[in-house]
């Protein structure tokens, strides 16, 4: 009996014993797996914080003109701009326009491309060409005439509606469902180069069923509401020069980014600080103090005579009528 | 123990990135102190060598 109970009491205390080693065994390895666990979550974030730890190696630019290999998992994308909002335009660009009255000629290519692309069918044209003659002793010279962008436009200020507004890049424009059609901007913008529809546009179906566009400034027109020269920012958004200016078959119309100091007619390109000291530019009615975005340059030295741009000279008619049958 | 330093180390939340651009023409950003153990391969890269790059015309 006394040995049975010395048996019993034996293997009670090989079962503690090999309890304690399990114990033992599950601690030691709890253990490891949690040194090796914080040793893993130590490197991921030495690898957040970009210490050297191996990989895949990229080249890329720095801004100041070096090129470096950075590890690829240190590099972060940068998410694409959305599209361009109309009301605040395209961000970090000043657009301009350079007009060099020596170069035209009245051949109103121009003129016919603006009306045919922004489907004007009202009695007057975004763009006019105007015969000028400073004084009997000057000889008269052709002037194309399109919405001046002042960065202190006077329409933006009269509008009590606030449907013509500056954007950030320069451009004014006009959001025909706003407008209201008081005309106060026709009667404070000191160009004239305001236009009004008085009478229901007479474009294609499918032009006048589009919804407005602000993009797109004055497309589809809307009978009792204003609408003016653009910039083109539907062609500006595509990377393309506006309609007049790819128009022109003399290269009259210079464009660019002020913030670039560079423009361009598609053909030549020019700086504008040079250009404008060099051909002594200048801008309509500086005096006012509305700060155009359009510069001219005077016409010295003419290309062409001005006698010939008289064939196509009609002084109240800018907008070619389609013959209806 | 591999811990040790982690919460020292660690700074602002706010990391300071540089843009850099990638090879096609994108726009990245990398950490500035990543950047800084970045190597070096070119200092001052030439108009040629840029364009040479970027997989344009030279």
């Amino acid at each position: 009996m006394a040995r049975e109970k010395e048996i019993a009491r034996s293997d009670n205390a090989s079962d503690k014993n090999k309890q304690r080693r399990a114990f033992i065994d599950k601690s030691m390895k709890l253990g490891l797996a949690a040194v090796a666990g914080t040793f893993g979550v130590t490197r991921l974030i030495e690898s957040a914080e970009g210490k050297a730890i191996p990989g895949e190696s990229v080249e890329l630019m720095t801004t100041d003109g070096k090129l470096v290999k950075v590890d690829q998992r240190s590099v972060e994308k940068i998410p694409e701009a959305e599209h361009v909002n109309p009301r605040e335009g395209f961000a970090h660009r000043k657009f301009v326009m350079v007009i060099d009255l020596a170069r035209c000629k009245n051949a109103r290519k121009c003129q016919s491309s603006c009306n045919k692309n922004h489907y004007i069918t009202g009695p007057n044209a975004w763009l006019k060409v105007y015969k000028m003659q400073n004084s009997e002793e000057e000889s008269p010279y052709w002037q194309p005439t399109t919405c001046q962008h002042c960065d202190k436009p006077p329409c933006v200020k009269v509008c009590p509606v606030d449907a013509t507004f500056k954007r950030r890049d320069g451009i004014v424009l006009i959001d025909n469902d706003r407008c209201i059609g008081c005309r106060f901007c026709m009667a404070a913008c000191p160009y004239s180069t305001r236009v009004f529809n008085w009478g229901e546009p007479d474009q294609p179906e499918e032009i006048a069923a589009l919804p407005n566009d602000l993009d797109y400034g004055g497309v589809p027109a809307e009978k009792g509401t204003v609408d003016k020269c653009d910039f083109c920012p539907h062609m500006i958004d595509k990377g393309k020069l506006p309609h007049c200016v790819t128009a022109c078959p003399n290269g009259v119309f210079f464009f660019g980014d002020q913030y670039e100091d560079t423009v361009t007619n598609g053909d030549e390109t020019y700086r504008l600080s040079e250009l404008l000291e060099e051909k002594s530019g200048y801008r309509l009615m500086e005096e006012l103090g509305t700060k155009p975005s359009v510069y001219y340059l005077p016409p010295k030295d003419r290309l062409q005579e001005f006698e010939k741009g008289l064939d196509n000279y009609d002084e109240f008619n800018s907008v070619e009528k389609e013959e209806k049958s | 123990m591999p811990w040790v330093g982690v919460a020292a180390g660690r700074k602002s939340e706010e990391a300071e990135y540089e843009t850099l651009l990638t090879a096609d023409g994108k726009l990245v950003k990398v950490k500035k102190d990543h950047l800084s153990r970045a190597e070096v391969v070119n200092k001052h890269m030439s108009n040629k060598n840029l364009l040479s790059w970027l997989g344009k015309k030279k």
